[in-house]
């Protein structure tokens, strides 16, 4: 990239953005030549990103009109000044110009000016406010992010509307650069771990990080654990209620869904029906979900081991009916689990990746046809079916789809400790992921807690309790903003 | 609902006593699996129906030497045994009682190795040799040795383990008979000097709780789960067994595998689950902080594997030898402790450190 | 990704924690074992894992216990497995042998044999029981064997014999066995109690009247209906303390009774007598079904004491005292 500073002859400006620009096979990158000022003049932008209305309207028609002649060195802030255009930036350097028209802007060289003046006309191509694909609710806002980082930052600020809602914008990708906004309440937010935040992005060194998953790689404390250290979402409204709880937020430009830090593995079982919904019924909503988790990921195991090395835990009437139909398979439980768990996630993946309804018929007919087709054929038994039925739905029920991922690798590695060792293996294994789950952390605080380490925490773990009791901010909060105004005073009712 | 906010001093204050807690909870695992696995595998088998008292008589000497520790710690205004000997003693002598506590937390977790190891082939029978097992539990537990992780994972499974334990007990319950109580010399005079003799370091795995700072509650509430958890637990054994059944020689796996032999399937794989998973926790835990006591201050990250290796080395003795020989020693081992017990309260505090 | 890398490598070497499918083990319902003449015979009840399911009878000889064991292994499609047992039937012959205590212990001692299985004893040919085992009401055969102990438990007609149960009595109670006998080819009778003497083995046996009353002795049972020699006694309640004081026993009963043509001294008289019939049986068998060994022992302070004192010769010189407190439901 060409660093060199602008120079006051327009001819050189030109020559310089041409060759940035690569405009002899670029026909995006447009320059329209006028006079200005009783001065040669240019400008450039890109097509596309830039609105045809505001560059002929409001840059280049008042411009055009300014036909007395003015010094150069107040050139910069008359331009300025003619235009009734928001934001109009100085470049000294042609890189920094560059950069700006890249981000659509369009960037003016007058002759004699010794810097190039950017103005925002930028009217970007994008999708408009859509419910959110992967996070539905019963009760609550419909609305999802978008690829646009500026309506994404809109539609928090309106959820929000308050000054202490700082989004510092910054840069990642050290050649292609990407919008990056880090979002945070101030006052609520650690600083802790704002400056964690800073230190890791400043150490990105990426050419281009293209979507949030990315990011999320790129800033995750443990790459090699299982578990999500950060939480993604597609909806405003949870977006809000993390920074509410003094968590930072980041959104990428381009990327529908926004990344939240610090989490622990109870925010990632939360929705955000559960505060909607009275707390019985919240609470109750989580244990179903937990129960689901947990079944995904200990149930086919303790199957396995129950029929493989622990017969004697199941009831005869059942072990035989199990065992008669066993005799005319080919396969071992072991082999029949692993095949169906795979099957089932086969599907799936498929109805995802198939659009609209023909994908949830898929999912249907496929899992049907399939299991029938394989009990029928003798390649597994019914009950096995319906352990592998049940374990799926529960990975399912989970609401963080890089947590439900996780819990279906985790079955297999389960699975295959019972194939192994049985309910021993099974209880092994079990102990070596909580320990392994305590050594997690997320932005530097431990994944398990408040469950261990005990932290100070919201009534809204495990259990969600009353709104009105919810008094304090979770431990992920600056120490100086842990209490909190909710509820309403009962004695004036 | 009123809610107390703390400052960010109070907080991190707060969080390090959190962290005592865990360690403290962890030292009491070890100790707890240990005193039982002696109480189950030395005493109870040598004096049967008198292992209800005999075990607390056995306690005696261990809880005498803590008490006396804990004396000397505090006497010196130290938080640990090794600061109290520093203090006492100078720098040869910390080096010496780490080397010790280094040692004896081995032995520890060599004995729970073997006692692990011998109920899964011998006892339940599985198919892997002795050294294979111990290569399995020692690769699962390299896993586990995350600093702060360990002890944490302890204090998040705890009630867990505890919530098992109490309905097994429930389901024991049913099975006591108060007859089991007699006779109350067991198999006779002999006998209860071969289990005295055996048992005399019941108690000795307390004196590990003074490796950590105390938490909140002190020394004396830390040594009371152990205590009474293995007293409990030997009282019950002898309400459900019969003296005779009892001094039945099985062997060390048919030992560790009488208490719950008897419940129902279901509970009696639940029993040897949890069993299997305090062990397990407590073998993780002595390899972690005897590489701490042996480090000598320093962060050797190869020595835990290397210790690890060690214990697996350990496994290619035959099991039997092997658990007469970590018996023998750990017979002998705390009465070191002993004689720094009385060191430490006998000599001066030093005045250089 | 190292730590990852050797617990893999760990399991791979460690190979399986009786790593044996289900489907190829013979899980048995029934094992039978008698001894005729010094030659052991082992039988035991299978499920065939057909589709249409159904039941093997399997049977095995030996010079000894542990062989007529391998020879039954031997002669079964699949591994054998104890897991599962229901029963455990002994010949009347050999439960009179001195052989008696060891096959018990022997076959408590295989490492899967489930514990909570009852023993039993018959005088009819082990074959023969076996084959009669057949499952109830289209039930399998364990569901239908456990429905059936368990009611004839709750009657009290017949003992909890559970192996468990029997081998935690030590030589403080002895133990009282369930009696089996064939009707027909097909049809089982589970009635009545076989008296055990420690060593000495089987000593008698008691029908399901006299098991009944035992029941009540032994507070396993609160409510049954006894047909007595006077009449039939309803009984909604019971409750029964025993006492030792020196060579004194006493047994203290109290019935809650109804729908008797008995009055309620009546009920008394013929309860006491009957009870203390049951009582001379059980001294005269040597068998201290009703735990005094318990309250005995007490008094002695170490077990080689307690041996020399020879409790079975002593508790068939008791001294027997017999409450019965009958309270009738209309007195109530």
């Amino acid at each position: 990239m060409n660093n060199d500073n602008v120079s006051s002859r327009l001819e050189k400006s030109m020559a310089a953005m041409d060759a940035l620009l690569h405009r002899s096979v670029n026909p995006d990158m447009h320059r329209r030549l006028f006079r200005v000022f009783r001065r040669e003049a240019c400008v450039y932008f890109m097509e596309g990103v830039v609105s045809s209305d505001f560059l002929q309207h409001y840059l280049l028609s008042p411009l055009m009109k300014r036909s007395m002649e003015e010094t150069a060195e107040y050139l910069p802030q008359l331009l300025a000044e003619s235009v009734p255009l928001i934001e109009a930036v100085e470049a000294e350097r042609y890189a920094d110009a560059v950069r700006e028209m890249m981000i659509g802007k369009a960037v003016v060289f007058v002759q004699s000016m010794k810097c190039a003046v950017c103005f925002d006309v930028r009217m970007f191509v994008r999708r408009g406010i859509s419910p959110p694909l992967t996070e539905s609710v019963v009760n609550g806002p419909h609305q999802g992010f978008n690829e646009s980082i500026r309506d994404n930052i809109t539609m928090i600020r309106r959820i929000l509307p308050t000054p202490d809602l700082v989004g510092e914008m910054i840069t990642v990708g050290d050649r292609y650069p990407t919008a990056l906004s880090i979002l945070y309440l101030k006052g609520v937010a650690d600083e802790g771990s704002l400056e964690r935040i800073r230190g890791r992005l400043q150490c990105i060194k990426a050419d281009h990080v293209m979507s949030i998953g990315m990011l999320e790689q790129l800033l995750e404390d443990s790459p090699w654990s299982l578990m999500p250290q950060c939480c993604l979402t597609e909806r405003p409204d949870r977006a809000a209620s993390f920074l509410l709880e003094g968590q930072i937020v980041l959104a990428l430009d381009g990327s529908p869904q926004i990344l939240c830090m610090p989490v622990s593995i109870l925010h990632l079982l939360h929705t955000p029906d559960d505060s909607s919904m009275r707390w019985q019924y919240g609470s109750f909503l989580r244990l179903i979900r937990l129960i689901g988790a947990a079944s995904t990921i200990l149930l086919p195991a303790l199957f396995v081991a129950a029929v493989t090395f622990h017969p004697e835990l199941l009831p005869v009437t059942l072990l035989t009916a199990i065992l008669e139909s066993q005799a005319a398979v080919p396969l071992s439980i072991p082999m029949e689990m692993l095949l169906m768990l795979l099957m089932f996630s086969l599907i799936g993946e498929a109805g995802i990746r198939v659009p609209g309804v023909a994908g949830s018929s898929l999912g249907t007919v496929s899992g049907l046809i399939l299991g029938q087709a394989a009990v029928e054929a003798k390649l597994v038994h019914p009950l096995l079916i319906i352990v592998v039925a049940v374990a799926s739905l529960g990975s399912y029920a989970v609401p963080d789809y890089g947590l439900g991922l996780a819990c279906r690798i985790l079955q297999l590695l389960f699975l295959g400790a019972a194939s192994v060792f049985g309910l021993y293996g099974v209880v092994l294994l079990l102990g070596v992921g909580l320990i392994r789950l305590c050594a997690v952390r997320s932005l530097g605080s431990p994944y398990a807690a408040p469950l261990s380490p005990v932290r100070l925490h919201n009534p809204d773990t495990l259990m969600r309790f009353p709104v009105w009791m919810q008094t304090v901010r979770t431990w992920l909060a600056s120490p100086e903003a842990m209490r909190r105004a909710m509820g309403s005073d009962r004695r004036k009712r | 609902m009123r809610t107390t906010v703390f400052t960010a001093q109070e907080r991190r204050q707060r969080r390090e006593a959190g962290d005592r807690l865990a360690r403290m909870c962890q030292i009491r695992l070890i100790s707890t699996v240990s005193m039982l696995t002696a109480l189950f595998t030395r005493v109870i088998p040598l004096c049967g129906s008198a292992g209800w008292w005999m075990g607390a008589v056995c306690m005696l000497p261990g809880l005498a030497t803590y008490g006396l520790l804990c004396a000397a710690i505090r006497s010196c205004g130290a938080k640990t045994l090794q600061e109290a000997v520093l203090k006492k003693c100078g720098r040869a002598g910390e080096t010496l009682v780490r080397l010790l506590l280094g040692v004896l937390f081995l032995l520890e977790g060599a004995g729970s190795l073997t006692a692990l190891v011998t109920a899964f082939t011998e006892g339940i029978g599985t198919e892997g040799t002795q050294f294979t097992m111990a290569l399995l539990t020692l690769g699962a537990a390299v896993l586990c040795l995350h600093r702060d992780a360990l002890a944490r994972g302890i204090w998040l499974m705890r009630r867990g383990m505890l919530l098992a334990a109490l309905v097994i007990a429930a389901l024991l319950a049913g099975m006591l008979r108060p007859d089991g109580l007699h006779p109350v010399l067991g198999p006779g005079g002999s006998a209860l000097q071969a289990a005295w003799k055996a048992g005399c370091t019941l108690a000795w795995p307390l004196i590990l709780l003074l490796t950590a700072e105390p938490a909140k509650g002190g020394r004396l509430r830390a040594a009371t789960v152990p205590v009474f958890f293995s007293l409990g637990t030997g009282a019950a054994l002898c309400l459900i067994y019969p003296c005779e059944m009892l001094i039945r020689e099985t062997g060390l796996a048919g030992t560790l595998l009488l208490p719950a032999r008897h419940l129902p399937a279901a509970a009696a794989t639940a029993a040897h689950c949890l069993g299997m998973l305090g062990a397990f926790l407590s073998i993780a835990s002595c390899l972690q902080l005897g590489a701490q006591q042996l480090e000598m201050r320093r962060r050797l990250n190869w020595l835990p594997f290397a210790l690890a290796g060690l214990l697996a080395l350990l496994q290619l003795i035959p099991a039997r030898r092997l658990w007469l020989a970590l018996t023998g020693i750990m017979q002998y081992a705390p009465v070191l402790l002993s004689v720094w017990a009385l060191i430490l309260v006998i000599r001066r505090k030093k005045c250089a450190e | 990704m190292r730590r990852v890398i050797i617990i893999l490598l760990c399991c791979l070497l460690a190979g399986g924690c009786s790593a044996l499918p289900a489907e190829e083990r013979s899980f048995a319902v029934a094992l039978g074992l008698s001894v005729r003449e010094g030659v052991w015979e082992a039988a035991a009840r299978i499920p065939s894992y057909q589709q249409s399911g159904g039941y093997l009878t399997l049977q095995a000889r030996g010079g000894s216990l542990e062989e007529a064991m391998a020879g039954l292994d031997a002669s079964a499609p699949m591994r054998m497995h104890y897991g599962q047992l229901r029963l455990l039937i002994f010949s009347g012959e050999l439960a009179r042998s001195g052989s008696f205590v060891s096959a018990v212990e022997a076959v408590a001692d295989r490492a899967e044999t489930r514990l909570q299985a009852q023993l039993c004893v018959t005088e009819d040919p082990m074959k023969g029981v076996m084959d009669a085992l057949e499952p109830q009401t289209g039930a399998r055969l364990s569901k239908s064997l456990d429905v059936m102990l368990e009611t004839r438990r709750e009657m009290g007609v017949i003992p909890d014999a559970s192996l468990s149960g029997i081998l935690r009595m030590g030589q403080r109670q002895d133990p009282v066995l369930i009696r089996i006998s064939l009707e027909d080819e097909k049809t089982l009778r589970l009635t009545g109690g076989e008296m055990i003497s420690g060593a000495a083995g089987a000593q008698g046996s008691l029908s399901a009247e006299e098991m009944q009353l035992l029941s009540l002795m032994q507070g396993k049972v609160r409510r049954t209906m006894i047909t007595l020699e006077d009449g039939t006694v309803t009984i909604h309640d019971a409750g029964c303390r025993l006492s030792l004081d020196g060579n004194r026993a006493c047994v203290r009963l109290k019935v809650r009774c109804s729908g008797s043509s008995l009055t309620a001294e009546g009920a008394a008289d013929a309860l006491q007598r009957e009870v203390r019939g049951v009582i001379g049986r059980l001294a005269e068998a040597g068998c201290d079904a009703l735990g005094l060994g318990r309250f005995a022992i007490r008094h002695f302070r170490d077990a080689a004491a307690w041996r020399e004192l020879d409790w079975r010769h002593v508790y068939p010189a008791l001294e027997w005292e017999i409450l019965v407190d009958v309270q009738t439901a209309a007195q109530a």
